[in-house]
C-alpha cells in the first residue's frame, strides 16, 4: 500500500477488557477518497476498533494517526471532521428527524437549516415529517443515522455496520448511497460488517479481521484474485486417474480433498476435453463439473474455517 | 421528567397550605415551618435524584452519549453541561417551593409574617435546598457507573434522603459524627445555626462530599468506555 495518502491509520493497536484480548496489534490504513471495509465475524472487534478511532474506548496501546496527525489526547479539531455511526443508531425517541439533528448540530457549533435539509435529502428522508424517531422502521433510523454522519460535511466517515437489520432491498439502497458519497462527494469512507456479500459490490480496500487480529488487509481486486476456477472430478480410479493426468496430459496443480476427489486448478483442458481423454483412456468418470473457489471458501481458510457469512 | 419533579417539588408546599387551611387550622407557625422544612428534607433529595439519574440513564440507554462525545464534544464539558443544566432546574424549583411557602405564610399566619421571621425561613430552606444539592452530586457519579441501569442510583438517592431527613432528629451525643457524614450534616446545618462550631464541621463535611464526587464522577466518565 505504499504511494498513496492516508486519511486514516493504526499502528499496532491492543485492547483488552477484563484481561481478555479484543484487539491485537491492528494495523490499518484507510486510503484518502476510498471505501474501506472491515469485514470480520460478530465479536471479531471491528466495532471496538471504530471506537477506540473516534476515542469512545481508551485504547491500552498502539497509536492512531488521523489526517496524518497522531491522536495522543481529545482534539475536538480532529473528531469534528469526522461523521461517524457506531452500532444501533442513537437518537432521542421522542423527537423527530430534523429536531434530533438540530441537537447534535448545535453540538457541533450552529444549526444550520440547510445543512439538516442536505443531509436528510442525500440519505432520502423527507424534511418536514412530523414522525418522531421511536415510529421510525430500522431502515429510516439507519438512514438518519448516515445524515447525522454526514451533516457537517466531514471528510471521513466511520460506519459501523450500517446495513445491520436492513432487507435486501434496503441493504442495496444503502449500500448505492454509501458508493454515491464516496463517489460524488469524495469521502473517506470505514465501513465495517460481517457479511462479505454486502462489501463485495461496494468497497476499494479490505481490511480481514478475526479474534481481535488483522488477518489481511489488500485491496479488493486482490482480494479477487484469490477466487480460483477450478474442475472437480468423480472418478473410480483415483490414482491411476491422478497418475494418468500427471503423466500423459502434463496437468500440475492437482489436489484430492477426497478419496475419490480430484481438483485441478490448471485448466488448460476444459471440461469437455478432459472428459473426453479420461474416456479415450478408459476411465469411469461419475461426475464433472467446473467450480469457483469462493472468497467464502478463501476466508475460510484464511481464519482456520470460521468463515464470513 | 424535570416538568414531573417541578409539579411534585411545588406540591409540598402547596399540599402544607391546604392541610393548614382544612384539616388543621390550629397549627401554630413554628410547626408549620418545622414540618414544611421536614417535607422538603425528604422530598427533595428524592425528586432530585430522580431527575438526574433519568437525564443521565437516557442518553446511555439511548445511546445518545455516543453522537454527543462524537460531536466533538470533550467528556468534561458534557458532565459540567449535565451539572450546570441540572442545578438550574433544581435552583427553578426549589425558587418556586419558597415563593408558594412564603405566600403560603402570609395567607395563614399574617402575624407571624415578619421581615426577620420570612428571613430566617427563606434562609433555612434556600441553605438546606443548596447542601442539599451538594450532597447529591456523588448520585452523578453512580448515574455514570450504573450506564444504562435505574436502580443503583435512585437506591442511594433514597438512602441520602433518609439520611437527610434523619439528621432533623439527632440527639445530642450523637451531633459530632452526625456533622461529620455529610447527608446528616444539611439538616443539623439548618438546627445548629450559622458560623458556631457545629455549622462549620457540617459544611466542610457537605462540600468536601460535593468536591469528592465532582472529581469522582469527572476521573470516571473520561475512563469509561462507551
Amino acid at each position: 500500500m505504499t504511494g498513496l495518502e492516508y486519511t486514516l491509520q493504526t499502528f499496532e493497536l491492543c485492547k483488552k477488557y477484563e484481561g481478555r484480548s479484543v484487539v491485537q496489534n491492528v494495523s490499518m490504513h484507510v486510503p484518502k477518497g476510498q471505501i474501506y471495509g472491515l469485514l470480520g465475524r460478530n465479536g471479531a472487534g471491528k466495532t471496538t476498533i471504530m471506537k477506540m478511532v473516534l476515542g469512545l474506548v481508551k485504547k491500552d496501546s498502539g497509536s492512531v494517526t488521523l489526517f496524518n496527525q497522531e491522536m495522543a489526547d481529545y482534539q475536538s479539531g480532529i473528531y469534528a471532521r469526522i461523521g461517524s455511526t457506531i452500532e444501533s443508531p442513537g437518537f432521542y425517541s421522542n423527537l423527530t428527524a430534523v429536531e434530533n439533528l438540530s441537537v447534535f448540530s448545535r453540538l457541533r457549533g450552529k444549526v444550520d437549516r440547510n445543512k439538516i435539509r442536505n443531509a436528510l435529502g442525500v440519505v432520502g428522508l423527507p424534511y418536514q415529517d412530523k414522525k418522531i424517531f421511536s415510529k421510525y422502521s430500522l431502515g429510516m433510523k439507519q438512514r438518519l443515522a448516515i445524515a447525522n454522519a454526514i451533516l457537517n460535511d466531514p471528510e471521513l466517515l466511520i460506519l459501523d455496520e450500517p446495513t445491520n437489520g436492513l432487507d435486501p432491498i434496503g441493504i442495496a439502497e444503502m449500500r448505492t448511497l454509501i458508493r454515491k458519497l464516496s463517489h460524488e462527494y469524495g469521502k473517506t469512507i470505514l465501513i465495517s460488517s460481517h457479511q462479505l456479500s454486502e462489501m463485495e459490490q461496494m468497497v476499494d480496500w479490505v481490511g480481514i479481521i478475526h479474534e481481535g487480529s488483522m488477518l489481511e488487509e489488500c485491496s479488493y481486486w486482490q482480494l479477487k484474485e484469490n477466487e480460483h476456477s477450478y474442475i472437480r472430478l468423480v472418478v473410480k480410479e483415483p490414482e491411476q486417474v491422478n497418475e494418468y493426468l500427471k503423466n500423459d496430459l502434463s496437468i500440475e496443480k492437482i489436489t484430492r480433498p477426497e478419496a475419490s476427489v480430484i481438483e485441478i486448478y490448471d485448466l488448460k483442458y476444459g471440461t469437455l476435453e478432459l472428459n473426453s481423454r479420461l474416456f479415450a483412456a478408459g476411465f469411469a468418470v461419475a461426475e464433472i463439473s467446473k467450480c469457483q473457489n469462493s472468497l467464502e471458501a478463501y476466508f475460510k481458510e484464511l481464519t482456520g474455517g470460521a468463515g464470513i457469512a | 421528567m424535570a416538568w414531573m419533579g417541578t409539579l411534585i417539588i411545588v406540591t409540598i408546599p402547596l399540599f402544607m397550605i391546604w392541610n393548614c387551611l382544612i384539616i388543621d387550622p390550629e397549627k401554630e407557625y413554628m410547626e408549620w415551618l418545622m414540618s414544611l422544612l421536614m417535607l422538603n428534607t425528604l422530598v427533595l433529595p428524592i425528586v432530585n435524584g430522580f431527575v438526574i439519574t433519568s437525564s443521565m440513564q437516557r442518553e446511555y440507554q439511548d445511546r445518545t452519549i455516543r453522537n454527543i462525545l462524537t460531536a466533538s464534544v470533550s467528556r468534561g464539558k458534557f458532565l459540567t453541561a449535565k451539572l450546570v443544566v441540572w442545578f438550574l432546574w433544581y435552583l427553578i424549583s426549589f425558587c418556586l417551593f419558597e415563593v408558594i411557602a412564603i405566600a403560603g405564610c402570609y395567607a395563614l399566619f399574617p402575624i407571624e409574617f415578619t421581615t426577620g421571621n420570612m428571613g430566617y425561613a427563606l434562609f433555612l430552606f434556600t441553605q438546606s435546598n443548596f447542601f442539599s444539592f451538594i450532597v447529591g452530586i456523588p448520585i452523578l457519579l453512580i448515574c455514570v457507573k450504573q450506564q444504562a441501569l435505574f436502580y443503583p442510583s435512585m437506591l442511594a438517592t433514597l438512602g441520602s434522603a433518609v439520611l437527610q431527613a434523619a439528621g432533623l432528629q439527632v440527639s445530642e451525643e450523637l451531633i459530632l459524627p452526625a456533622c461529620v457524614c455529610p447527608w446528616t450534616a444539611v439538616s443539623i446545618s439548618g438546627i445548629a445555626g450559622f458560623g458556631t462550631y457545629y455549622y462549620w464541621i457540617c459544611f466542610v463535611s457537605i462540600f468536601l462530599c460535593g468536591l469528592a464526587g465532582f472529581m469522582g464522577v469527572i476521573i470516571s466518565f473520561k475512563n469509561q468506555d462507551q
